[in-house]
């Protein structure tokens, strides 16, 4: 009995480890790489240990490969950043009336915006860059910013959130006189603060990784965000440095580790919050 | 939720709000809604009934719709979707409810550590992992290096329609098995231990107490995993863009990938907005299914 637990055992732990290794792998292997040049990246079995490239590729992603990848985390971070308290403001707003008010059509429009959320978000691609390009925004922050305001989802998610918000608290801040705006920001926003953050934080995700929105409106360089400028090192050379891409790649990384070490508990929220339906 | 819905609307507010105050609440978004959502919308339906001619669109009925009907590159992406996501989804949902459940026994150490590991692939950007794939895939890869150590032949991946699909199959299921792991974990810890008690009394084992209460007790998280699993996979991009840019011969050309061809690189409008109705009708159709499927779920439960 002991020792086939004992077997047991070491079977959890030699699959778990085998899962673990798949999965950081390849992440260790795009930092290494980032210190190889072509020949240790593609030679016989170099894959576990730093090169000696490093300065030499860093220098190529600073001055030959035709972006500015801080310039990239920075427009990534403001953008990112805008959207998202954009977002989770309009979104919690709107959740609010949804929840709290009793309004003409409030059924109807709440049933228009979640059919929304069937459309996928390909559909207003071309219409969208018509628009931005008459607005004259090509190539500005605003362009990536305006269309990823709207959370959908934060407003059905809010919307939930609000529901069980104690009536009794609300009308006993409307008898010691608040108004409706000085409720819902002194007393209601910051009481939902855990679904608020969970909220902020995929918001955030998706705009950081978005690319095919960004790649259609944004040519020139210096505005690229860091999916965007990481998608065209391949194509900047004719014969492309791989070491220097994986270097491009893994500073592009960095900031998305030190967000989520600094945050982990809510963004594991923040992903259980789709499903908690 | 039902209950907390009667207890808002039992007690009316003790000072009626002003008539406009909802509005106001429900202004910003509703304007952000109609300007960069709604109106996109509708414009796209008009752009895809009709045609580019002497510089405006002129209607032109279902033009668009029949010529992609006989369109053999966007069926073939379709297709190449399809294949992939039948392959992909399952073997991804099945590595994550075992992982999930491997994570959460009670005899693993080192939890926190091995979870972290595991979620790390969801941090890497979508372009980065794929550009690092592709250079793990490449003919003189790690991959191939790894295969020729057992005796395998280097297998050229990207530039063979069989093998290319099998290299975003597997970056894939690598960047989002993670997160499934994540959103099961939180299912199976909603699991009273009370019931793996009762079924040891009874005699059974690890595997059946897996097959028989871990499994069915994860199923509803399960089936909003594939669905949201298999619409991600029909709104396939990234990888495609990244790993192979659609080849080779359009093997592992995308939907979406196609649009953006046809959009932004023939722009095209009318012909991209054509193929993104008839994606949204697809994944429409995938929606409606998984609503029966979840319904269907719920009575035998």
């Amino acid at each position: 009995m002991r020792s086939r637990r004992l077997i047991g055992d070491i079977l959890l732990y030699v699959v778990v480890i085998i899962g673990f290794i798949a999965s950081i792998y390849p992440v260790y292997w795009m930092f290494v790489a980032g210190t190889q040049n072509n020949q240790q990246i593609f030679g016989k079995l170099p894959y576990l240990w730093f090169g000696s490239s490093l300065l030499q590729n860093y220098k190529e992603l600073m001055l030959n490969s035709g972006i500015n990848i801080y310039q990239a985390i920075l427009n990534s971070l403001i953008i990112s950043l805008s959207s998202t308290i954009l977002a989770v403001i309009s979104a919690s707003m709107a959740g609010y009336a949804f929840a709290k008010y009793h309004f003409k059509l409030s059924k109807t429009m709440f049933q228009i915006i979640l059919g929304a959320l069937m459309i996928p978000p390909q559909v207003t691609l071309i219409p969208l860059f018509i628009l931005v390009s008459h607005l004259g925004l090509v190539n500005t922050y605003w362009a990536i910013i305006l269309p990823a305001t709207i959370s959908i989802f934060g407003v059905y998610l809010m919307r939930q959130t609000f529901y069980s918000f104690p009536a009794e608290l609300l009308e006993a801040a409307r008898i010691d006189g608040l108004k409706e705006g000085g409720i819902f920001w002194r007393i209601v926003i910051p009481l939902s603060r855990p679904t608020l953050s969970a909220l902020g934080i995929i918001t955030f995700l998706a705009s950081w990784t978005n690319l095919l929105w960004p790649l259609v409106i944004l040519n020139d360089s210096s505005s690229y965000t860091i999916p965007v400028a990481l998608s065209t090192l391949m194509g900047t050379q004719t014969q492309p440095n791989y070491g220097m891409i994986m270097l491009g790649a893994s500073i592009a990384t960095v900031p998305m580790l030190i967000l989520f070490l600094a945050l982990r508990r809510n963004f594991i929220s923040g992903i259980m919050s789709g499903y908690n339906r | 939720m039902e209950q907390t819905v009667k207890l808002s609307t039992r007690k009316k507010p003790f000072r009626p709000f002003k008539r406009r105050t909802p509005y106001l609440f429900l202004a910003p978004f509703m304007i952000f809604f109609l300007v960069f959502m709604v109106y996109p919308i509708v414009y796209a339906l008009v752009i895809s009934f009709s045609k580019w001619q002497g510089g405006s669109f002129q209607f032109a009925g279902l033009f668009q719709y029949s010529q992609l009907f006989q369109d053999s590159i966007f069926w073939q992406s379709l297709v190449n979707v399809l294949i992939v996501l039948v392959i992909q989804v399952p073997i991804m949902l099945i590595l994550a409810s075992i992982f999930a459940a491997l994570l959460n026994s009670k005899r693993l150490k080192f939890k926190s550590i091995f979870q972290l590991g595991f979620f790390l692939p969801l941090l890497i950007d979508s372009v980065a992992y794929s550009l690092t794939f592709s250079f793990i895939f490449a003919e003189n890869g790690l991959v191939n290096d790894l295969l020729g150590l057992v005796g395998i032949h280097p297998i050229n991946w990207l530039l063979n329609p069989f093998w290319a699909k099998i290299a975003i199959i597997v970056a894939i299921t690598w960047h989002w098995t993670g997160y499934n792991i994540v959103i099961l974990l939180g299912g199976l810890q909603s699991i009273p231990d009370e019931i793996y008690e009762a079924a040891k009394m009874d005699g059974a084992g690890s595997f059946r107490q897996w097959f028989s209460i871990t499994l069915p007790m994860l199923r509803p998280l399960l089936i909003l995993e594939s669905v949201l699993s298999i619409i991600g996979t029909i709104q396939l991009f990234t990888e495609p863009f990244v790993i192979t840019g659609g080849g080779p011969g359009n093997s592992t050309l995308s939907p979406v990938l196609y649009l953006y061809q046809v959009g932004f690189q023939q722009f095209n409008f009318s012909y991209a907005s054509a193929i993104a109705y008839a994606l949204a009708i697809i994944i429409a159709v995938f929606s409606f299914l998984q609503f029966r499927l979840t319904r269907g779920g719920g009575r035998d439960a």
